[in-house]
């Protein structure tokens, strides 16, 4: 096991240098200067190319590569001009923000849509199956900006319940009221994610729970005279959640575009909006430094899920 | 099924664009900012253009991208993924940890990039978004090329002195098809929404009118227009969520396993 | 909840206010105390205005720092750091008188060598803005702590016009004198000897200023604090202008709520602007068609600008009739309105032997413009329309803004592009860059169409140097008409940067364009 382990490992290395390599060429040999948004409309010629002397724009690429792959060994993911602070710093801010909202609508999401998978995977001759697939499908096919915006519309604009937009209120609560307040705030951002997120475990959960059930030894297990709720729960699901840890850790890459759209809609102060800021200012540093890092967690979770597959499916071998 | 029968009517109501609407879809057609009344159904927007001539037309565009960029995607990963599971060894692995980058690298970060970088023209935009869909179908096909390898029928192929190729394409790829279709048509909706989501950057095709550029153009008048954001999104949820009962219906023709006995 | 309570106490205020009578004969005595809540859609990257090119650094920072001179709403400049000055006949030599007394934050004590740093030293290393303006600075000479001479080895007309640029801002040389001022902690941390101190800085959330007690002008400033809100969504800023959370929405209001923010009771919209921006469709000369005069004359026929006024700004704005915008004080008022005439425009490019194809094009350009503004999207797309009236087909070409702009300005690769350059404070300055042969540098930011006209290279050198404002403006005249008559810019129409601020707040907004924002004398009437 451990064998397989190492190796795992050692492949996710070229995987990581293939994703720096891969943003690196693409941004810089597309066409655009960053030079136009740092120097500044009163800017004089001049200014400009030292400018881009200074921050080494006028070396040959390979030779900035070079440098950049050298300095990310040492921890150094460059300086943002745009942001003013050096990327990592920046990243590392921004990421509190984006792992709340992330969290807590995974949660929901986890626990509704499995439970909600469960449910209609075992109550199929019901008329929930079908309202519950439409359901799952419509909610699942929702731009969720739109959903967003519609949100916002209705909860904080016409009713004002709710913030509008950010993450925290002015006033520096402290304690609990700054718990309260955050919460306020996170409520419409989370609903419009878990929305989503949910339809797809749901959907996800209930086609797994659906083979597993049909499988033999949960025949057997009936018929060796546990409970249906027995089965179902201690059985199947264990079963059924296996490839669905697999699909969710594959699709992390969809559901943060899910939530780059989200963060923008409602100003959410995450890595999802410092994204979008990033490539409108052609921020090298910091967009090669999201880039990496998302990558980075995105390969980690997937060993991660494999570690898990491993561990509680008994029957899975590795050499 | 009715996915089916909502894209077939929303598919027929695009194609008849011009004949449903007497209004130009990038020309001004009326007052600016005109709520929803008889002749123009749905208002019209904050540049005077006709919200239901939009919505229509746009309908086409979505749906031409999604179906562009689904096929793009089925096609170069039916490629990957029966060279993959097929040849197996080294061309696996080559072409599976290529899979994997693609898979990993989070996928709007790479599509607001590539269209960022390489222009924002309807084009770029749909190969972007095909290009970057593929690993799903790639590893479906791979998986289903590697349990049947050893099929007998292909091992007789092989035995009369079949070449690969006749053998990927003759042989087993007929018969991998049925998990290949349901995933196409679930992503034509992603691809839908993808392009959305773009154009909700800002980062659509200015020459024509997409649903989502609609949606984009129309936040900041959401106070004031509420018809500009209703309708495009709703035309554009309409549009996923028939594909995605598409994909569904032909999941539970195809695989009757998903169903219980 | 406490929003309910908060919306309360706002609206009680409010209607206190309004009860009161107020006499216009006298103006009320000025309060002490108060906060004011700004909002800024961004963080601003750095906190020093001479390193900086963005807005939200001159809003915050100008606040901490000072420049020699401030502007009043009429753009003449009035004293600040520097109380009185002189300029010898020649235009060579300027001479400053400084405030006494001037401490920076930390304690030490201002004096006539942090300005000769600042302009000395500094700049000509650091500052992006410098060289444009400052060129033929030859020395800065300090006769003493109080007194500053700048010598230029050119006559220099528009100092004046120039120095209050927050861009100008005088450095603590004690601060900034070693090692590498572009990483120095004092670019977060901010000090300077404005009336408000630097206390905190949360990225993404807010930054605080607070009343600086030691300020030399007595008595001043009257605000307890002034609070940055980052809030990135203007309509979310108007809700929260609206809700009492913040007192001012700097700069970015949307022109479609501007009216119903206006009919607002206790909220008041303002727009000054010295700056003068115009947005305007910018021809390459050495493209195929646009090298053509009538070419230019018909597409500038064509524009139907008043629709783009109503439509993109819901009448927030003018038409233009220059490439200089009305609010600027050297606009020439006599200058033509630009009707619309298809008729007319059709004529023109039939004359010029443009025919029609069987498909009714003339010809097609390429229309560049930087996708993710709005205001210029919008403006192609009615320019699109109109065009095709008069048979000429345009292809949108929007991409993000470096790409856009490498295209326009390093490459030459377009045809005509939307965009928007700032004519002021003083045009002599931007018309060197944009529209002058000295422009020709395909450096970002340069003269994109590639305009060479010996006599306006003449006027203009002429103005920069020009010390009488009255004469300036008389040579400005000249050369918008010349302009107007080449087109090698076409003007469209001038937008308006919308301001809006509670009204229990007196003062606010004294200056003559928000770039020279400034709350010394801003004070809160709580009753």
């Amino acid at each position: 096991m451990s064998r397989y382990w190492g190796r795992r490992l050692l492949q996710a290395v070229p995987l990581s240098l293939g994703v720096v390599v891969l943003t690196f060429v693409l941004i810089h040999t597309a066409p655009g200067d960053p030079v136009a948004t740092l120097a500044g409309e009163q800017s004089t010629a001049q200014y400009q190319t030292q400018l881009r002397h200074d921050l080494g724009l006028d070396r040959p690429l390979y030779v900035q590569l070079v440098r950049y792959v050298a300095a990310i060994f040492r921890g150094n993911l460059g300086y943002s001009f745009t942001f003013g602070q050096p990327v990592l710093a920046l990243i590392l801010a921004r990421t509190p923000a984006t792992l709340l909202l992330m969290g807590t609508a995974l949660v929901i999401s986890t626990i509704l849509g499995v439970a909600l998978g469960v449910e209609t995977a075992t109550h199929v001759r019901s008329p929930w199956w079908n309202l519950a697939s439409v359901a799952a499908a419509i909610a699942y096919s929702l731009p969720a900006f739109w959903v967003g915006e519609i949100l916002i519309l209705i909860f904080a604009v016409q009713f004002r319940w709710l913030p509008i937009v950010g993450m925290t209120s002015l006033g520096g609560y402290s304690g609990l009221a700054h718990w309260l307040d955050l919460g306020r705030h996170l409520v419409l951002p989370t609903l419009t994610l878990v929305s989503f997120n949910l339809a797809l475990f749901a959907r996800l959960t209930r086609a797994s729970m659906l083979e597993v059930l049909a499988q033999e030894y949960v025949v057997v297990a009936r018929a060796k005279g546990l409970t249906p709720r027995n089965v179902i729960y201690k059985h199947a699901l264990r079963s059924a959640l296996l490839p669905v840890i697999t699909i969710v850790g594959l699709n992390l890459g969809t559901m943060l575009a899910g939530f780059v759209l989200v963060e923008t809609v409602f100003g959410w102060p995450g890595l999802g909006r410092l994204t979008f800021d990033a490539v409108g200012a052609r921020d090298y540093p910091v967009i090669s430094g999201l880039f990496l890092l998302t990558s980075e967690a995105v390969i980690a979770a997937n060993l991660l899920t494999d570690l898990l597959y491993g561990i509680v499916d008994p029957r899975v071998r590795y050499e | 099924m009715l996915g089916g029968s909502i894209v077939a009517l929303l598919a027929l109501a695009a194609l008849c664009a011009p004949l449903l609407t007497p209004y130009d879809p990038l020309r001004r057609g009326g007052l600016a900012l005109l709520t929803p009344r008889v002749g123009h159904w749905f208002g019209t927007d904050d540049l005077g253009r006709d919200t239901f001539t939009q919505v229509v037309y746009g309908m086409r565009v979505s749906l031409m991208i999604g179906i562009t960029s689904a096929a793009t995607a089925v096609v170069i990963g039916v490629l990957v993924g029966a060279c993959a599971g097929y040849f197996g060894g080294a061309a696996d692995d080559v072409l599976m940890r290529l899979t994997e980058l693609f898979q990993v690298v989070p996928r709007i970060f790479l599509l607001i990039l590539m269209v960022a970088l390489l222009g924002q023209r309807l084009v770029v935009i749909t190969a972007a978004i095909g290009v970057l869909s593929w690993p799903g179908t790639a590893r479906l096909v791979r998986a289903e090329f590697l349990s049947r390898r050893e099929a007998e029928y292909v091992m007789a192929a092989r035995a009369i002195g079949a070449g690969a190729a006749r053998i990927i394409f003759r042989q087993i790829l007929p018969n991998s098809l049925a998990p290949v279709v349901v995933n196409g048509s679930l992503l034509v909706g992603g691809a839908i929404l993808l392009e959305a989501g773009l154009a909700f950057f800002g980062l659509g095709d200015q020459n024509i009118i997409s649903l989502g550029q609609m949606i984009y153009a129309a936040f900041p008048l959401m106070r004031d227009a509420w018809w500009a954001s209703l309708f495009p999104g709703l035309f554009l949820s309409l549009i996923v969520v028939a594909f995605n009962l598409v994909g569904d219906g032909l999941n539970e023709i195809l695989n009757p396993r998903a169903l219980p006995r | 909840m406490w929003v309910q309570g908060l919306l309360t106490l706002v609206i009680a205020s409010l209607v206190a206010v309004v009860a009161v009578p107020t006499s216009a004969a006298q103006s009320p005595v000025a309060q002490r105390g108060g906060t004011l809540v700004v909002t800024l859609d961004a963080d601003p990257p750095t906190l020093n205005p001479a390193l900086s090119v963005v807005n939200q650094t001159f809003w915050t920072a100008d606040q901490v720092y000072e420049t020699l001179v401030s502007y009043d709403a009429a753009f003449k400049p009035i004293p600040r750091l520097a109380t009185s000055w002189s300029v010898s006949p020649d235009g060579k030599t300027y001479r400053f008188g400084l405030a006494r007394n001037v401490k920076w934050h930390d304690g030490v004590p201002f004096n006539s060598g942090d300005v000769q740093y600042t302009f000395g030293v500094f700049g000509p290393k650091y500052s992006p803005y410098y060289k444009t303006v400052l060129a033929a600075l030859e020395a800065v000479d300090t006769p003493d702590a109080n007194t500053v001479v700048f010598r230029f080895s050119k006559p220099n007309g528009i100092l004046l016009s120039l120095l209050g640029e927050p861009a100008f801002a005088i450095l603590p040389k004690h601060l900034f004198e070693a090692g590498d001022p572009r990483t120095n902690p004092a670019n977060n941390r901010p000090v300077g000897t404005g009336p408000f101190k630097f206390k905190e800085w949360v990225r993404g959330d807010h930054l605080t200023l607070v009343r600086n007690d030691q300020y030399y002008q007595a008595g001043l400033p009257y605000l307890d604090q002034v609070i940055y809100r980052i809030i990135p969504n203007a309509a979310s800023q108007e809700a929260a202008l609206e809700q009492g959370e913040v007192s001012m929405v700097l700069a970015t209001v949307l022109p479609n709520d501007a009216r119903r923010l206006r009919n607002t009771p206790g909220i008041k919209v303002v727009s000054p602007s010295v700056l003068a921006r115009i947005i305007g469709l910018w021809p390459n000369l050495r493209a195929e068609h646009l090298k053509q005069l009538r070419v230019r004359q018909a597409l500038s026929l064509a524009a139907d600008r008043q629709r783009m006024v109503d439509e993109i700004a819901f009448g927030e704005g003018t038409v233009a009739r220059g490439p200089i915008a009305s609010t600027s004080p050297y606009f020439d008022s006599s200058l033509p309105f630009i009707h619309r005439n298809v008729a007319a425009a059709n004529k023109l490019l039939d004359e010029a032997g443009l025919k029609r194809g069987s498909d009714g094009i003339r010809f097609t350009v390429r229309l560049r413009h930087v996708a993710s503004l709005d205001t210029f999207a919008k403006t192609a797309q009615i320019l699109k329309e109109n065009y095709a009236d008069i048979g000429v087909r345009v292809d949108i070409l929007a991409a993000e803004v470096t790409t856009t702009l490498t295209a326009i300005f390093i490459n030459s690769d377009f045809d005509v592009a939307v965009y928007s350059a700032p004519m002021g404070p003083e045009p002599g300055l931007a018309l060197t860059q944009y529209l002058s042969s000295q422009g020709l540098t395909k450096a970002f930011f340069s003269n994109a169409p590639g305009y060479q006209n010996l006599r306006v290279d003449q006027l203009i050198a002429e103005s920069v140097a020009t010390i009488d404002p009255t004469k300036r403006a008389a040579i400005y005249r000249e050369i918008q008409r010349m302009i107007m008559v080449d087109l090698p810019v076409i003007p469209l129409w001038e937008p308006r940067f919308l301001t809006a601020y509670r009204t229990d707040f007196e003062n606010v907004f004294t200056q003559p364009d928000d770039r020279y924002i400034n709350f010394t004398r801003t004070w809160h009437r709580s009753r």
